[in-house]
């Protein structure tokens, strides 16, 4: 019996970290190509296996054997405890919060109800927000352990940025917490599933629109990805981790990754329905007018996984889409847009929605 | 058997994060012994079926105050020079007192307090229970605080004018 | 230029002006070292001359006379648009030593420090006389006569103190504390310097009071820093409070040089001034001789060059606005502005074989006709670009983001701008419609129609938006000048300047000889004596050459006046009080060019 269980863990871990780990690469690879492709650039293109390119796809291979062959460079003076931990901790952190997102509705296996997410927490996305709030720690140790006037001050505004941006995200989700009465992240994946007005999908997006702005742009923040890269803005100050080589500089490079993914992840199960097909019941998919096609209940699941993962990769290319449009903020406008703008809209959103709720229920 | 080895590990992290933050004579190290200690008793509130509680320990105490901390504490001072550090005999007997005090009096509630009522409160303490004993039970306090807390940030923005203008 | 300025000199000096000549249509007077503040004065204050501008400062080594040193001062006057060049000899030849004029234009400063650097001439009242160009522990000053072309420079040891990876050498910091204006107390530690005089280090047991501000060296390497340079800021928090330019990390000597090899070998050094718009350069340096020379090039000729210089003009601009946008995080916009760039470039090689050295004007002519299907290419490079500039003002004209980095960031009011002598597209973004190619039209500007975009604020956007039409004005003048392109030869037909033609080389004597002896040394295009300063419209500004002949080959003394000098030399008070992030965007509207900046 426990050993079931214990296998079932194993096989949850073993499926999650791969996914993230080769969606993370995969996007290192996207990122390049995609930014390639609106720049009117070719794009990576160069390494090759017997001749084979397959469109710059060993190039991630490439990048993980050239950052740990690269020598590994403590700074003088700086301390190398903390120096170390820091990407440690930021790589860490960013796939531990991916514990909490659901991939697909609970499913049984062998008469055990197993969750398609790694820990059952029900507090969801506090649990997100956790990680990601102690997170600020790894830039900001790495940045002060590395003992570097420009690190210092990405660091400085890393620590500055992520708090300020955790308190918008944090507000602009309650308004769902309100909506749905729970924390779980599973519970309001579920309560995405019916339909809104007999044809929309009954999705968190429509029921807070302005929410799921104020989130995204919250969560690019906490990304750290342009428009928001400020702490590690290159052509100012080159960033946090500048006094970072080989492997070390690659997991602070990875977690960014992961962080977009968890980010999409989290956009997807709070607005975008999670796992939800549209339309699609136990049973099969109920379509506007009265169309009805069946699918066998056995299917549902792996639809359901697919969907989830349909729905990252297209958050994941949305992100990288805004990263390679806009131009950055200055700290001071950043703080601003924070705490002047998305901050009161996030309140009022909240506000709206208690009205909302108190006036239709 | 597992929750107590559990629960002896943060302990021990605890204590041992408190222990460095009286210890280390560096700020930083100090502030991250603090938040080494808050992150184990994060982990002790959830061994207490109080998820809550532990996350919101870690997203605003581990997560915000003390970054707070560090990033005053790294602006203002850079750790290379820090001198010797020079004791101040009186004050030194003063903190010992207050610190006494302190102890005192947090032995004293921890002592008198019916730990079995808060112990099942605790363990049914989702957020709908949080939210109804701070919004119903304890509304005037909760109300104090956050008064307290305004005008603590009022008067910190004018002393900080203040110097702006000296 | 006009008379009346010498007239008026004359009238209000009496015997204090030495001398005037009208030489080449210069106004010159040569006054004594005790009336030049005097005549400065007058020059900028008499409303009859309003001498608003100090375009230029540099000298003239003569060792041999007694009053060794010849300072060589340039006025414009905005307002009225005439010139003057007022020439000054320091008394000892040992201890040369004039008054300082920045109290009067703020551009003074840095060209001081630039003619002392070079000269040794010591300027008094100048707050804060260093080198410019040359680093400190340089030995002698290299465009001396008494220099050689070769002279060698013991080497220096490494400069005490790296505590912490923080550079910290006590006498460079000294150095440049002195360029960020505020008196620092001696320094209580490794890593940062003390704070300013007015707050106190230590506290009353001694023990130091944690510092409120820092310094960051942004530069030499830095990505942003392209064209390598480095700038010195002191930060509190993000905002910066005090800020020095450290430059002359690309100074190759290429007036020393231009002086020791002949006028048309020196063509190929100034495509390394500006190396995004050379052919502009080209066409300056040309000009210059052609002034002392005394020849009018075919109309042909002109055309050619006034389409080159065009051509460049676009390329010198999309390279400033991509850079720029790039720097503020628009990494997109400034691939596509590169990739519009990339055919003019090739435009350019199809014209002059190079892409960047592009030594395309000769004395006396260019180097090369059209090739054919020129017409065509460039109608097709120029739709590439107009593509990628639509492109580009979609992005980011309408982007909040971007307007909130550059509206009102790095201002400058357009008196602060003319005292800094500074011209071109950073003046005009100010409002003030100061263009070359209008105010004194060479190479036939005159006939084409096109305007000169000014600004109103002088900050970040003003610029780009100058910078964005100014392109498509120069766009429309090649264009113009490919329609009404006039025939007939490239070069002028003196047989002195202009070598004959290969058939003429290889099949006559007369025509050997001739070849020959333009190319031998020592009888190459020789200008009669005299002294001109020739300038054109660069990508920056006002690009000047002043040359000074004694009637041989190689030019005596061969000046360049950067239009990039004078913004640079504005920057640090333009980012005092900005904040980090804005050093490099207002730096990249600067458009410094190393290669021109530092010579």
């Amino acid at each position: 019996m426990t050993l079931s269980l214990f296998v079932i863990a194993l096989v949850k871990v073993l499926v999650t970290v791969i996914a993230v780990l080769t969606l993370a690469a995969l996007l290192t690879w996207a990122e390049r190509k995609q930014s390639a492709v609106m720049q009117d650039r070719i794009g990576a293109n160069r390494a090759k296996i017997f001749g084979v390119r397959i469109i710059g796809l060993w190039h991630i291979i490439a990048d993980a054997v050239k950052m740990m062959t690269k020598e590994d460079f403590v700074p003088p003076y700086s301390n190398r405890f903390l120096h170390t931990l820091a990407p440690f901790l930021a790589f860490f952190l960013s796939l531990v919060a991916f514990a909490a997102i659901p991939m697909g509705d609970s499913i049984q296996i062998a008469g055990h109800t197993v969750d398609m997410r790694l820990a059952p927490i029900n507090i969801g996305f506090l649990f997100i927000f956790a990680m990601t709030s102690i997170s600020v720690y790894a830039v900001v140790l790495g940045a002060w352990s590395s003992r570097n006037r420009y690190a210092t001050l990405g660091g400085m505004r890393a620590a500055g940025q992520m708090i300020s941006y955790e308190l918008a995200m944090g507000l602009s989700v309650l308004g769902l917490v309100m909506l749905y009465g729970t924390l779980d992240l599973l519970q309001m994946a579920r309560a995405q599933g019916g339909l809104l007005w007999g044809f929309l999908p009954a999705w968190g997006i429509f029921y807070q629109p302005l929410g799921f702005i104020l989130l995204l742009t919250a969560i690019i923040a906490e990304t750290k990805r342009a428009p928001f890269d400020i702490p590690e803005a290159e052509s100012e100050i080159i960033g946090y981790y500048l006094e970072y080589s080989g492997m070390k500089f690659g997991m602070f490079f990875m977690a960014e990754f992961v962080t977009t993914i968890v980010a999409a992840g989290l956009l997807t199960t709070l607005y975008f329905g999670g796992f939800q097909v549209p339309y699609l019941l136990a049973d099969g998919f109920h379509l506007p007018f009265g169309l009805f096609l069946g699918v066998p209940s056995a299917l549902i699941p792996w639809l359901q996984f697919a969907a989830f993962w349909f729905k990252v990769v297209f958050f994941c290319w949305l992100l990288l889409t805004i990263r390679w449009t806009l131009p950055r903020f200055r700290y001071d406008q950043l703080m601003n847009l924070g705490w002047k703008i998305l901050l009161p809209l996030a309140l009022v959103n909240l506000l709206a929605t208690g009205a909302g709720i108190l006036l239709l229920s | 058997m597992v929750p107590q080895l559990l629960f002896l590990l943060l302990s021990v992290i605890a204590l041992l994060g408190a222990g460095m933050l009286l210890l280390r004579r560096d700020p930083i190290d100090g502030a991250l012994a603090l938040v080494m200690t808050m992150v184990a008793l994060a982990g002790l509130y959830l061994q207490l079926v109080a998820p809550v509680i532990a996350a919101l320990q870690v997203i605003v105490y581990a997560g915000a105050i003390m970054v707070l901390f560090l990033f005053v504490t790294m602006f203002v001072r850079r750790s290379e020079e820090h001198g010797p550090l020079h004791r101040n005999r009186p004050v030194f007997g003063v903190a010992l007192l207050v610190a006494a005090l302190l102890f005192g009096l947090l032995a004293n509630v921890a002592l008198r307090a019916d730990l079995s009522s808060a112990a099942a409160a605790g363990s049914s303490a989702d957020l709908r229970a949080i939210a109804e004993q701070i919004f119903s039970a304890d509304l005037f306090p909760f109300e104090l605080v956050s008064v307290l807390l305004l005008v603590a940030m009022v008067g910190v923005v004018v002393l900080a004018r203040r110097g702006e203008e000296s | 230029m006009s008379q009346y300025v010498l007239d008026r000199l004359a009238q209000e000096l009496g015997p204090e002006l030495i001398g005037t000549h009208a030489q080449h249509g210069d106004e010159t007077a040569l006054v004594t070292p005790q009336a030049l503040r005097r005549s400065a004065l007058l020059l900028r204050d008499d409303p009859a001359l309003a001498m608003d501008m100090l375009v230029d400062i540099t000298a003239v080594d003569h060792p041999q006379e007694a009053q060794r040193f010849e300072v060589v001062y340039h006025f414009h006057s905005l307002h009225h648009g005439h010139r003057v060049r007022l020439k000054v000899r320091p008394d000892s030849a040992e201890e040369p030593i004039l008054d300082s004029l920045t109290d009067l234009w703020k551009g003074a400063d840095w060209l001081e420090r630039e003619t002392f650097d070079m000269f040794g001439i010591r300027f008094a009242g100048h707050p804060d006389l260093r080198r410019l160009l040359l680093y400190p522990e340089f030995q002698g000053h290299p465009l001396r006569k008494d220099y050689p072309i070769d002279g060698e420079q013991p080497r220096i040891p490494e400069r005490a103190g790296y505590p912490e990876c923080d550079y910290d050498a006590e006498e460079d910091s000294e150095r440049r504390a002195k360029g960020l204006q505020r008196a620092l107390s001696p320094r209580v530690g490794p890593g940062v310097a003390a704070t300013n005089g007015s707050r106190a280090t230590h506290d009353e047991d001694g023990y130091p009071v944690p510092r409120q501000s820092f310094f960051l060296d942004m530069g030499p390497s830095h990505p942003a820093m392209h064209g390598t340079i480095r700038i010195s800021v002191e930060l509190e928090g993000e905002k910066i409070i005090g800020c020095d330019a450290d430059i002359g990390f690309l100074h190759r000597g290429f007036e020393k040089m231009c002086e020791n090899r002949t006028f048309n070998q020196a063509i190929v050094y100034t495509d390394r001034l500006n190396y995004v718009s050379p052919l502009i350069n080209n066409v300056g340096w040309a000009m210059t001789i052609e002034k002392l020379l005394g020849v009018e090039v075919p109309e042909r000729c002109q055309a050619l060059r006034v389409l080159a210089s065009e051509i460049s003009r676009v390329a010198d601009h999309l390279t400033c606005v991509a850079a720029s946008t790039m720097e503020v995080g628009a990494f997109t916009a400034f691939l596509y502005l590169i990739e519009g760039r990339e055919e003019l470039y090739k435009l350019i090689e199809r014209l002059c074989g190079g892409r960047v050295t592009t030594t395309y004007t000769r004395i006396g002519g260019v180097a090369a006709d059209l090739p054919d299907g020129f017409a065509e290419a460039m109608q097709a490079a120029f739709a590439k670009t107009r593509e990628m500039m639509s492109d580009v003002v979609k992005l980011l004209n309408g982007n909040r983001i971007f307007q909130d980095r550059m509206v009102g960031v790095g201002a400058i009011s357009a008196a602060d701008a003319i005292s800094y002598g500074i011209t071109g597209p950073f003046l005009r973004s100010t409002g003030v419609s100061y263009d070359v190619r209008k105010a004194a039209p060479y190479c036939g500007y005159e006939q084409y129609e096109f305007e000169v975009p000014v600004g109103s604020n002088g900050d970040n956007w003003d610029r780009y938006l100058v910078r964005m039409e100014e392109m498509r004005q120069a766009m429309r003048i090649a264009e113009q000048v490919m329609a009404t392109l006039p025939g007939g030869p490239i070069r002028v037909a003196d047989r002195s300047i202009v070598p004959p033609p290969k058939s003429e080389v290889y099949t006559t004597i007369e025509g050997a000889m001739n070849h020959f002896k333009l190319t031998m040394a020592g009888h190459g295009v020789s200008p009669p004596p005299g002294e001109a300063y020739g300038y054109v419209e660069g990508g920056n500004g006002e690009l000047g050459f002043y040359v000074v002949t004694d009637g041989s080959d190689i030019a005596y003394r061969a000046h360049c006046r950067p239009p990039c000098l004078a913004p640079m030399s504005a920057l640090p008070s333009i980012l005092t009080g900005e904040t980090v992030a804005d050093v490099i965007a207002t730096f990249g509207t600067v458009n410094m060019i190393g290669g021109e900046l530092d010579r």
